[in-house]
């Protein structure tokens, strides 16, 4: 097998192409390695816990992130932690992990989302996939529909 | 001050298209009416309620989505019926309290009242469709967003 890397220094998130006569079994475990390799490789984010216990969370394991007076808190399946970022930083920071603007207090990490349905005036009610609702605003709709048409992240 | 005053302006313009398409259709309606009830066209006043009516009732719809919240399915439904029977009690109440059907028999008030709520139940029936046609598009998205990990593209060499 031919390894090509190709240094561009461009910004952006890092892209694998597997150029190949025929997808055998073979390469599409490779494919599906290197899928779960990005996941456990992606940064982690320092969060607190409720019980002041200092954790490492994995982006994917995070549903959301609000901010409730100027302090963020990160909520996975079962805990919600405080993390030492603006929701802003966050989104910069997480955009390429799925993680979308849901509103003035909310970002939302669209890949547990299992359900999206339309409101009135606009704005959508998104199903998490821990069976939680939340809303996302007719502004940051314009977003998320950017992301999903336009982004493909492993 | 002035970022209110913008937002401000801003809800204004977006109540006024719905109110321009509400007067439209009450004064023809209510000219329509009349014409049947054997009466002469709309004249001045009832115009200019039906203008004011029409603006009352654009802000009182706006003011109640004003808000984005989730809510329970009753609570939409609650939404919905006041949506509705609001616009529709106030036009029926003017329309016998101002007299906008005087010289014409008593069904016409009625008739008129019907039809209002049968247009609002259409345009509420066309706002559903819409939001599901667009809840199946973001869903479709979404499922295609989540099978796209992996991208597969095929190019055949000849």
């Amino acid at each position: 097998m031919k390894l090509t890397i190709t240094e561009t220094h461009a910004p952006g998130q890092p892209e694998l192409i597997l150029r190949c006569g025929e997808m055998t079994p073979a390469l599409h475990r490779l494919a599906q390695q290197l899928q779960t390799l990005a996941v456990e490789t992606a940064p982690r984010i320092t969060a607190r816990a409720e019980d002041g216990a200092t954790l490492l969370l994995a982006p994917a394991d995070i549903y959301y992130l609000e901010s409730v007076d100027e302090l963020t808190f990160a909520y996975t399946r079962s805990l919600a932690c405080r993390v030492p970022l603006t929701l802003a930083a966050a989104v910069q920071t997480l955009a390429a992990e799925g993680f979308v603007r849901a509103g003035k207090a909310r970002v939302v990490n669209v890949k547990h989302l299992v359900r999206l349905e339309s409101r009135i005036g606009g704005g959508l009610d998104g199903t998490l996939d821990n069976g939680e609702h939340i809303l996302i605003s007719r502004r940051c709709a314009k977003e998320l529909r950017e992301c999903l048409k336009g982004g493909l992240f492993l | 001050m002035k970022k209110f005053l913008f937002i401000l302006l801003k809800h204004e313009t977006d109540a006024d298209v719905a109110a321009m398409l509400y007067a439209g259709c009450l004064v023809w309606l209510a000219a329509l009416l009349r014409f049947c009830g054997g009466a002469d066209g709309i004249g001045f006043w009832p115009v200019t309620q039906i203008i004011l009516l029409s603006w009352g009732i654009a802000w009182f719809q706006k003011l109640l989505y004003w808000r984005e919240q989730l809510e329970s399915r009753a609570a939409r439904i609650m939404r919905g019926v006041l949506w509705l029977a609001v616009p529709t009690a106030a036009a029926g109440l003017c329309a016998f309290a101002a007299g906008w059907f005087s010289g014409c028999p008593a069904w016409a008030g009625w008739v008129f009242t019907a039809a209002w709520a049968g247009t609002l139940a259409s345009w509420w029936l066309c706002i559903q469709l819409l939001c599901r046609n667009e809840t199946v598009e973001w869903n479709t998205m979404l499922t295609q967003f989540k099978e796209g990990g992996i991208r597969r593209e095929e190019t055949h060499h000849e």
